[in-house]
């Protein structure tokens, strides 16, 4: 470039000598490459906007097709821009998508990549670098466009059918070990009246159509509340397995939250993690909700948070038990249980919750640790491996 | 959707294995072989030798204006010839890749062949009878074959030959090299590849810098030959000429091929930087390359074409027209004021007079001075001063900004030179000299130490061994004392180890020496002190030690004494 300002130089001095009026010209056209060239880039890459088109939530195994929009919305061309898109290295390898390409005014350019969602996690995209320059080697100039697009991973979902957890409402006295509940608002049938039978629940028509009482069967409803305590304190992990043990309690909360929601039951989540949205917070609590707008909110904190070491587990059910309501079912997911969580799940079975207890990476041998917690009445899993959740099946 | 886009959109160009695949997807799809082909064979070595055809054009035009009798147009096809020959000669050799003996021989041919065509060529323009003429001539006198004409014809032509090799050379070291490209491991070149400098990539950047001196020095060149074709001499040197108008063909096509030159060599550094890093070209990039270029030197000209070349009003003189004009609005704005104020004030007067003001004649505005007379002589059209404004504000504006980012670039380098940094400078430079040439005679004398010491060690005549105690410091008099016992020591066959400590090796000498046990001591920890200490020694230290020296020095000879008597002893039994 210095090159050029010097024979501009030298070209006024000789247009000056000589007094030709070409080479006036001439001393035009080269200030005008020099002059124009940088109001040109300038200009055109200030106008260049760039949009991410994605569908930003996908569950493990999905592949996520992004469009990328390039727009021009500048009056100038530009002769090339070179387009380098980072992308977390967990979505796709290598981690950008780069591409040349060359912007007529208003024109759009549509580039398309795919992200592979191997692994649970929150990833922002971008930033997008734009790099353009002249035609004649002058200048170049880049710019860095960053918008905040992220994509969700939700963490695997293994559908549970047969989770047999405990639950105690304060309806009822049926005499047995697992208390039985109908739920009003589930018909399954009729049967023939018997005594005892409440009079609120014989079906009127039925009985008016058959000339015999008839009484209303309802579907039964085990539990009406539960609450997922999740153990993230990477500390209390052994640190070999600290990612597979923690991401395998992640996948067991939410496949147990997705079942107990696909009975249409609340479920509730704690977890003393980290929230990329909520940094500053020791802990994370959903309280306990149904359906499925619950359900995406609880996995989309599950597809978030991340390992951390502020605050221990036992502390965590301690505080987030006295906000439950009585009866529930508290289901806690962890590393190991050490003494301060026995403690913390004893207290718990005093105050009247049921407790089922599942280690993802204990210390000792799982039969010990299963004893112990048959000893206070608590119902205790191992989870090793994502295949293990098949015994719930 | 136009074709471009649904290109672009289709999923050929997504994924992992179309990441890897597009580069030679796109390398095939913007680039075919028979373009490619045209480019390397045909259409660069036409460019850079019409560049170069085009400034013997205007050698030949001002040689000719000297001496109409010179071939111009002899020299000008020559010109064109010798650069096709120098780009094609360059390319086959590389091709070839022959042994320096063949690639010598070639060379030789070659040059005998254009020399002989600078020799013969003009007497195409003479004619035979002169070529005869001058046969005789030669054949009775060697040296008038070599006269002055053949010299400068020559080295002209060996310049412009030189200037194609560049040139053609540069302009193909801006294509991607296989070598550059990213290879996999399982690759043979791949470990050829990682040991090369800079992995086998090639420096674009100064190729491109090159093939831009080139063309901004030859148009200098270029510019000031066809001034000096336009302009007569002399005139230039009174500074008395008229401006001359009309486009110089040669000129205008040198520039021309020399700016689709340059962007062409920055498109190939592009696209060969592209390609390396596997990075897809999607579209028509370098057919719109050629396009915008062409519309924007083409825009430009005649942007260029619209503004004004010349001036008929000088500078200093449309700037005093300009001030004058300024100041005339000014005292006109004034005396406006003044005949409002003075009108409402006459307004208001009349108010507080009687009936017969009503008689009063109207208040008569006061004449403002006449306009700036024009220019020079006689009165300037109006658009002859605005033509001249626009020619001096561009002009200046133009010299401005040159000025100011020509300085931009090396402020770092012009704070450097500022008064009081500059004196820093010049100390420090000083400094750097003395220290140079400290460094260097320290050099010297430990090279001639070096040389001589062999010398001494055999025990050569003529050594000179003075050494002044009285002018060595109390540091290096301890030095001295204790190298001194170490010589001696090492003569009578127990010298020091390199390996040895000094501390270790006083193990050895008073073994040897235990007359004076204490003594070596002292002299060791005088040693010690002395060369690994910072402090200052006094005299008194170098006095024990010299002390301690001569006790030393005196059981060293007792002990040669003794080993000598022994030896005879022996001898004689």
């Amino acid at each position: 470039m210095s090159h050029f300002l010097g024979f501009i130089l030298v070209l006024f001095i000789v247009a000056a000598l000589f007094r030709v009026d070409f080479f006036f010209y001439l001393l035009y056209i080269f200030f005008g490459i020099f002059f124009l060239t940088k109001l040109w880039l300038d200009r055109a890459i200030q106008h260049v906007m760039v949009r991410r088109e994605y569908v930003d939530r996908a569950f493990p195994g999905e592949r996520v097709p992004v469009t990328l929009h390039v727009r021009n919305g500048s009056l100038l061309p530009l002769p090339w821009l070179r387009v380098h898109e980072s992308v977390p290295i967990q979505l796709k390898s290598p981690s950008f998508h780069r591409s040349i390409l060359s912007l007529l005014p208003h024109e759009e350019v549509r580039l398309s990549y795919e992200l592979d969602c191997r692994r649970r996690g929150y990833y922002t995209l971008g930033p997008v670098l734009l790099e353009s320059g002249d035609l004649f080697g002058l200048r170049d100039q880049d710019r860095r466009l960053e918008n905040g697009d992220a994509l969700l991973v939700y963490p695997r979902i293994i559908a549970l059918r047969d989770l047999g957890l405990p639950a105690q409402t304060p309806f009822g006295d049926v005499p047995t070990k697992q208390r039985i509940f109908e739920d009003p608002t589930r018909l399954m049938g009729i049967r023939e009246y018997q005594s005892g039978d409440s009079l609120r629940h014989i079906h009127w028509k039925a009985t008016a159509t058959t000339g015999a009482l008839q009484v209303k069967r309802f579907e039964p409803a085990i539990s009406i509340e539960s609450h997922i305590f999740l153990n993230l304190n990477r500390d209390e992990y052994t640190p070999s397995r600290v990612h597979s043990a923690s991401e395998l309690a992640i996948v067991t909360a939410a496949s147990i939250a997705h079942h107990l929601i696909e009975k249409r039951q609340a479920v509730g989540l704690s977890c003393n993690g980290l929230d990329p949205f909520s940094a500053d917070l020791l802990s994370v609590t959903l309280p306990c909700g149904k359906g499925r707008a619950h359900l995406m909110g609880l996995l989309d904190l599950l597809a978030r948070v991340q390992l951390d070491a502020r605050m221990p587990f036992a502390e965590l059910v301690g505080q987030a038990s006295l906000h439950l309501n009585w009866g529930g079912t508290a289901v806690v997911i962890t590393a190991d249980a050490d003494d301060a969580l026995f403690d913390s799940m004893i207290l718990m079975k005093r105050l009247g919750f049921h407790v089922a207890l599942i280690v993802t990476d204990p210390r000792m041998p799982f039969a010990q640790v299963e004893r112990r917690a048959s000893e206070v009445g608590v119902l205790a899993h191992q989870v090793w491996q994502e295949q293990d959740l098949d015994v719930w099946r | 959707m136009s074709g471009d886009e649904a290109m672009m959109a289709e999923p050929a160009t997504t994924g992992v294995l179309a990441q890897d695949q597009a580069p030679k997807a796109a390398q095939t799809r913007s680039v075919p072989g028979w373009e490619r082909t045209a480019v390397d064979e045909a259409i660069r070595p036409l460019a850079v030798s019409g560049m170069l055809t085009c400034i013997a054009v205007s050698i030949a035009q001002f040689v000719n204006a000297i001496s109409s009798e010179w071939p111009g147009t002899f020299f000008v096809l020559l010109v064109l010839a010798v650069s096709l020959e120098s780009i094609h000669s360059r390319r086959l050799l590389s091709r070839l890749n022959l042994y320096p003996r063949d690639r010598f021989r070639y060379r030789f041919v070659e040059w005998v062949v254009i020399l002989l065509v600078v020799r013969f060529g003009p007497y195409l323009k003479y004619g035979s009878e002169r070529l005869w003429a001058d046969i005789a001539v030669w054949s009775v006198n060697v040296g008038a074959f070599f006269d002055i004409g053949f010299i400068v014809n020559s080295l002209l032509i060996v310049v412009f030959w030189a200037l194609a090799n560049t040139l053609s050379q540069a302009l193909d070291e801006l294509e991607a090299s296989p070598m550059e490209r990213r290879l996999p491991v399982t690759d043979p070149n791949h470990y050829l590849r990682s040991t090369m400098p800079r992995h086998g990539r090639i420096n674009r950047q100064a190729s491109l810098s090159r093939i831009t001196g080139v063309f901004l020095g030859g148009g200098v060149a270029l510019l000031v030959i066809a001034g000096l074709v336009q302009v007569d001499v002399r005139d230039l040197v009174t500074l008395q000429h008229l401006r001359s108008s009309g486009i110089i063909l040669n000129v205008l096509v040198y520039f021309l091929i020399g700016f689709l030159l340059i962007s062409h060599a920055r498109f190939s550094i592009l696209k060969a930087n592209w390609t390396i890093q596997g990075i897809p070209m999607l579209g028509h990039v370098a057919q719109r390359w050629l396009a915008l270029v062409m519309i924007f030197l083409l825009g430009l000209g005649i942007i260029s074409t619209l503004l004004p070349v010349g001036y008929s009003v000088g500078i200093l003189e449309t700037v005093s027209t300009i001030i004058q004009w300024i100041i005339y609005a000014l005292v006109q704005f004034v005396f406006l004021i003044l005949f409002i104020v003075s009108s409402l004030l006459g307004l208001l007067m009349s108010l507080f007079r009687g009936p017969e003001a009503a008689f009063t004649p109207p208040m008569q505005r006061a004449e403002p001075p006449p306009p700036p007379s024009s220019v020079s002589a006689g009165p300037a059209p109006w658009w002859q001063l605005v033509r001249s404004l626009i020619f001096w504000t561009v002009l200046v504006g133009i010299i401005g900004y040159s000025l100011y980012h020509f300085m931009g670039y090396r402020w770092a380098f012009l704070q450097r030179l500022a008064p009081g940094v500059l004196l820093g400078w010049l100390r420090r430079i000083w400094r750097g000299l003395r220290r140079g040439t400290g460094r260097l005679a320290t050099r010297i004398r430990q090279e001639i130490a070096r040389r001589l010491t062999p010398r001494q060690a055999e025990g050569a005549p003529g050594r000179l061994r003075f050494l002044s105690l009285h002018r060595l410091s109390p540091r290096d008099k301890v030095l001295y004392f204790y190298v001194s016992v170490l010589r001696r020591s090492a003569k009578q066959g127990f010298g020091r180890p390199k390996s040895r400590t000094p501390l270790e090796y006083e193990e050895t000498l008073r073994r040897e020496l235990p007359e004076a046990l204490e003594q070596v001591h002292e002299l060791t920890d005088a040693f010690i002190e002395a060369r690994y200490s910072a402090h200052e020694l006094d005299s008194s230290d170098s006095t024990i030690a010299q002390r301690a020296w001569r006790s030393v020095k005196r059981a060293l000879s007792g002990r040669r004494r003794r080993a000598a008597r022994a030896r005879s002893d022996a001898v004689v039994e």
